[in-house]
């Protein structure tokens, strides 16, 4: 088992490498760049052609772009991401201190989801066609095809601009200075509304998965065996069902991570939480390459990551599958 | 069967321990070796602990190293209730602005591109503009003129001099040696600093005595109002090749009502009152927190339920939905018109740029002429932009050199009468010909703006009521503003009509520039920028002599002139100007909009706010 996760992780260095190289080359070579707004005509910042030429070279874009990648390669496996062409802070500081906060929205919604998804989806097969299934396969539906900006914004309307009861910006109250309990209400009154955009399409999707592997494993004959033996209903189903049940939902489960921390920047943006989604948008915006390519390595790490980990719990969860 | 049992219990503890621990996993796993051990632990932290668990050491916000420096005494705090010992303590009566887009660098020395507005809180300029567009002193003690002999004979000296007693927010003085070493700035400054005209023509800056610098200009600089409109602390800084890095390009010292404290990425930039601010009693103030917030939505519903006090920088179309939040009463709304930005149809003269040979179609005076009054500017202005915007009938609409002139009406019938007697007739489709030659021209402006799209569609068809063709055609930004160098169509001349947004601020000689024939681009002049390609040697000449005094009534006498020259030629049309707005909440007054200050608009004048509940 060791072994094999070092394998793969030995794998995931090349895999990442050709990552990189696709990245870097797409975003450079896309229309566009850091300067083309100071460089454009009528932008009223008129650059005299050395002034713009010093400020390209400070960006290190003077050279041609194979020499830039590898000039990055070699810098990134020192260690260093480059600086921010906005701010000039190391990109890496810069990620990693957005990093906390998204995790906080995201894995605040993905354990909501998740603990939602498996009652919900439990009880829509233990019921099966019943209204309680409806309800619920409904509000699935619901939520997968709902934008998540679309009910960012109806929540806000509702919540925020009419009835006035629930923070729209940010994470805290920045008129008060909080202590204690209150910090912690302010904190969760802030979260409610972008926890609930997120938690819903994460749900909704994951739902599905636990109701229909639910309604497949909730007929076979073990569990009749079970039953037979004696064994509690109450065990039956949460030890025995959703253990099998769980094979296929653990892959949605863990490959929705990556997603979700990408996801994340529309409502990281709608409810100006300073995430690292909100911090990938506004950069993409003014191609600040360095905290680009530093966002994408990290998405791409915690992808390959999300893979390794599904792998690994199918071995835990199934004793056919076994790892060498 | 107990080994068995035990070998279950085991997978289901993995199984609990997994799912508990995917979390820690990924970020442990993607965490690159790099990364400084708190972070990591902020990251545990934030991870492991949902907000509903007890209370927390590390309060609310969970990376800021920055969020120490707010807590500093506050003698004016309003005392808490003795019963509610809990409750909160009032962070005084500090006001929130909400700004889209978080700046890289906050000083306006250095940041050349948008979002350095929010430094207009802690820096001052010398000299600023009133409404109308005239000159005021700021940190100047007066304006520098011929009159009050601040300007030499030849207009190559200037004396600029300080109001006395003034203080940086350290509370050392502002002197003459800040203003010399700023022009040092300019030129060894390792940022690329926001260099103005005024400073790239500086040859020597001499101090006179403590508070006066005369600069000897190498050549006349009419941007000699825009010298040292933003000004370095020279205490602050060991030499004038200031390094990236520098503390003071982010978050810089002032003069201004407010001192910055802390810059928390991504989310906020936190000021406070500056204790040594120049006028006594100002601001009213406490303290300001700027909270980047992307979506305008969001803006607004904040705005209205309390979280949000102003929002910088109102766009044309957000005045829409602001002004029925308004009517609503849920916030205070107010609009002026500030005729700076002009949306045009810019009329190519040349054919591909070569000015040699007129366009066979627009250079034709009964053409242009019969497009501007063929055009129902206020249909436009009402129906699409809702009402958010005013006619204008020239170039230069405002300021001291503002052209007065009556607007074109909308007269159709007039449009006909004058292609008819042109000698443009009705041809195939009702499109008008002269010679052999269609009146169809092709219009670009940039994709992705629908309510260009839709009054795009409307001029479409005015124009075809008396006989025009205008086929839309329109290209990605880049492709039309690319430049010289970057084939852009506006500065090759590769195109027949463009519209698009463009204007002068306070002083009309830059803008004016933009139709003279010195200034279109060629490879000789690469950085050259035209809008038409016109090419008239009267225009240039009037537009070279307002460049050539510092008599600003013999200036103004000569862009009055050149101005009229292009209305009547009728070298561009002019469809609407931008107004401008503020949008900020209840409980906040005081608040006055000045359009000159494209950027900041009121928020310059925030000594002056008041908080009220």
């Amino acid at each position: 088992m060791t072994q094999y996760i070092i394998r793969r992780l030995l794998q995931a260095i090349p895999l990442l490498v050709g990552i990189s190289l696709i990245v870097f080359l797409l975003m450079q070579l896309s229309p566009g760049g850091p300067l083309a707004l100071t460089e454009a005509v009528g932008s009223g910042t008129r650059m005299t052609p050395e002034e713009l030429e010093r400020l390209r070279a400070s960006f290190g874009l003077d050279a041609p772009i194979h020499i830039r990648y590898i000039r990055w390669l070699g810098a990134v496996l020192q260690g260093d991401f480059g600086n921010s062409y906005n701010t000039g802070r190391p990109a890496l500081v810069v990620v990693l201190e957005r990093l906390p906060v998204t995790l906080l929205v995201t894995l605040t919604a993905w354990a909501i989801a998740i603990f939602l998804a498996l009652v919900g989806g439990i009880l829509a097969a233990l019921y099966h066609n019943s209204v309680i299934d409806y309800a619920l396969t409904t509000t699935a539906f619901l939520g997968i095809s709902t934008p998540r900006f679309w009910s960012a914004i109806m929540l806000l309307f509702v919540f925020s601009y009419s009835l006035k009861w629930l923070p729209a910006v940010g994470l805290y109250d920045p008129r008060q200075e909080y202590s204690g309990l209150a910090a912690v209400w302010d904190r969760i009154l802030h979260l409610i509304l972008p926890v609930t955009v997120m938690t819903f399409y994460t749900f909704a999707s994951l739902t599905r998965y636990v109701r229909s592997s639910m309604l497949e494993v909730l007929n076979s004959d073990y569990l009749r065996t079970a039953r037979a033996k004696g064994v509690y209903e109450r065990q039956v189903i949460w030890v025995h069902a959703l253990k099998n049940a769980a094979i296929p939902v653990i892959t949605v489960l863990t490959l929705q991570l990556p997603h979700l921390v990408a996801g994340s920047a529309i409502v990281e943006a709608i409810f100006a939480i300073p995430g690292m989604g909100r911090l990938y948008l506004e950069s993409a915006n003014s191609r600040d390459y360095p905290i680009l390519l530093t966002v994408m390595m990290l998405i791409s790490t915690l992808i390959i990551l999300s893979n390794l980990l599904a792998d690994i719990l199918y071995g835990l969860l199934d004793p056919r599958v076994r790892y060498q | 069967m107990t080994n068995k049992l035990t070998k279950v219990m085991t997978r289901r503890q993995l199984l609990k321990a997994a799912a508990l621990g995917i979390s820690a996993a990924a970020i442990a796993g993607c965490t690159p070796p790099a990364t400084p051990a708190p972070t990591l632990a902020a990251a545990a932290t934030a991870t492991a602990v949902p907000p509903t668990k007890a209370p927390e050491p590390t309060k609310a916000p969970t990376t800021a190293p920055t969020a120490a420096p707010t807590k500093a005494p506050e003698p004016t705090k309003a005392a808490p209730s003795p019963t509610a010992t809990q409750l909160p303590a009032a962070k005084g009566n500090r006001l929130v602005i909400a700004v889209a887009q978080e700046p890289g660098l906050v000083s306006r020395f250095f940041n050349s591109q948008g979002g350095g507005w929010v430094s207009f809180l802690a820096q001052e300029p010398f000299i600023d503009n009133n409404i109308k567009g005239e000159p005021i002193p700021v940190l100047a003690a007066e304006v520098p003129s011929l009159e009050n002999g601040a300007i030499s004979k030849d207009f190559l000296t200037i004396k600029y001099k300080l109001k006395p007693n003034l203080k940086w927010s350290d509370g050392k003085p502002v002197t003459a040696d800040d203003l010399i070493f700023t022009q040092e700035a300019y030129k060894a400054s390792q940022v690329a600093p926001n260099v103005n005209n005024a400073h790239r023509l500086m040859d020597t800056v001499k101090k006179v005595d403590d508070l006066t610098v005369e600069v000897k200009y190498k050549e006349l600089s009419i941007d000699y109002l825009n010298a040292f409109v933003w000004i370095l602390p020279k205490h602050k800084f060991d030499s004038p090749a200031i390094p990236k890095d520098h503390p003071e390009t982010r978050l810089p010292t002032g003069t201004g009502p407010f001192v910055f404290k802390s810059w928390k990425a991504g989310d906020e930039i936190i000021a406070e009152k500056n204790p040594n601010y120049r006028v006594a009693g100002k601001p009213a103030i406490e303290a300001v927190t700027i909270k980047f917030t992307p979506d305008r939505n969001t803006m607004l519903a904040a705005l209205a339920n309390g979280q949000l006090d102003y929002i910088h920088f109102v766009t044309a179309s957000d005045m829409v939905v602001l002004d029925k939040a308004k009517k609503e009463g849920k916030i205070n709304f107010e609009t002026n018109p500030g005729p700076t930005q002009i949306e045009g149809l810019w009329l190519n003269q040349s054919t591909n740029g070569d000015i040699k040979k007129p366009h066979p179609v627009l250079s034709d005076k009964a053409i242009r002429e019969a497009m501007d009054y063929a055009i129902n500017r206020k249909e436009i202005i009402d129906t699409v932009l809702g009402g958010f915007a005013v006619a204008v009938s020239s170039h230069v609409p405002a300021g001291w050199a503002a052209l007065d002139r009556p607007m074109t009406p909308f007269d159709p019938k007039k449009a006909n009468d004058i292609l008819e007697a042109a000698g443009w007739k009705k041809g195939t489709g009702g499109i008008r010909e002269k010679g052999g030659v269609k009146a169809s021209v092709k219009c670009t402006t940039p994709t992705g703006d629908n309510t260009r799209a839709l009054y795009q569609q409307l001029i479409q068809q005015y124009l075809k009521d008396v006989g025009i063709e205008m086929i839309i055609d329109n290209k990605p930004n880049t492709n039309i503003f690319g430049g010289w160098q970057g084939n852009g169509m506006l500065a090759r001349g590769t195109y027949d009509i463009i519209m698009s947004r463009s204007g002068g601020g306070v002083d009309p000689h830059g803008w004016l520039m933009n139709f003279t024939t010195e200034n279109i681009p060629s490879d000789a002049n690469p950085g050259g920028s035209t809008f038409g390609h016109y090419s008239n040697p009267k225009f240039d000449d009037l537009v070279k002599k307002g460049g050539s005094t510092l008599d600003m009534a013999e200036r103004k006498k000569y862009y009055n002139e050149a101005t009229k020259l292009l209305a009547d030629e009728r070298i561009s049309i002019l469809l609407y100007a931008n107004i401008r707005g503020v949008a900020y909440s209840k409980r906040l007054s005081g608040v006055k909009i000045n359009w000159w200050r494209l950027e900041s608009c009121a928020l310059q004048d925030i000594a002056d706010w008041v908080i009220t509940a």
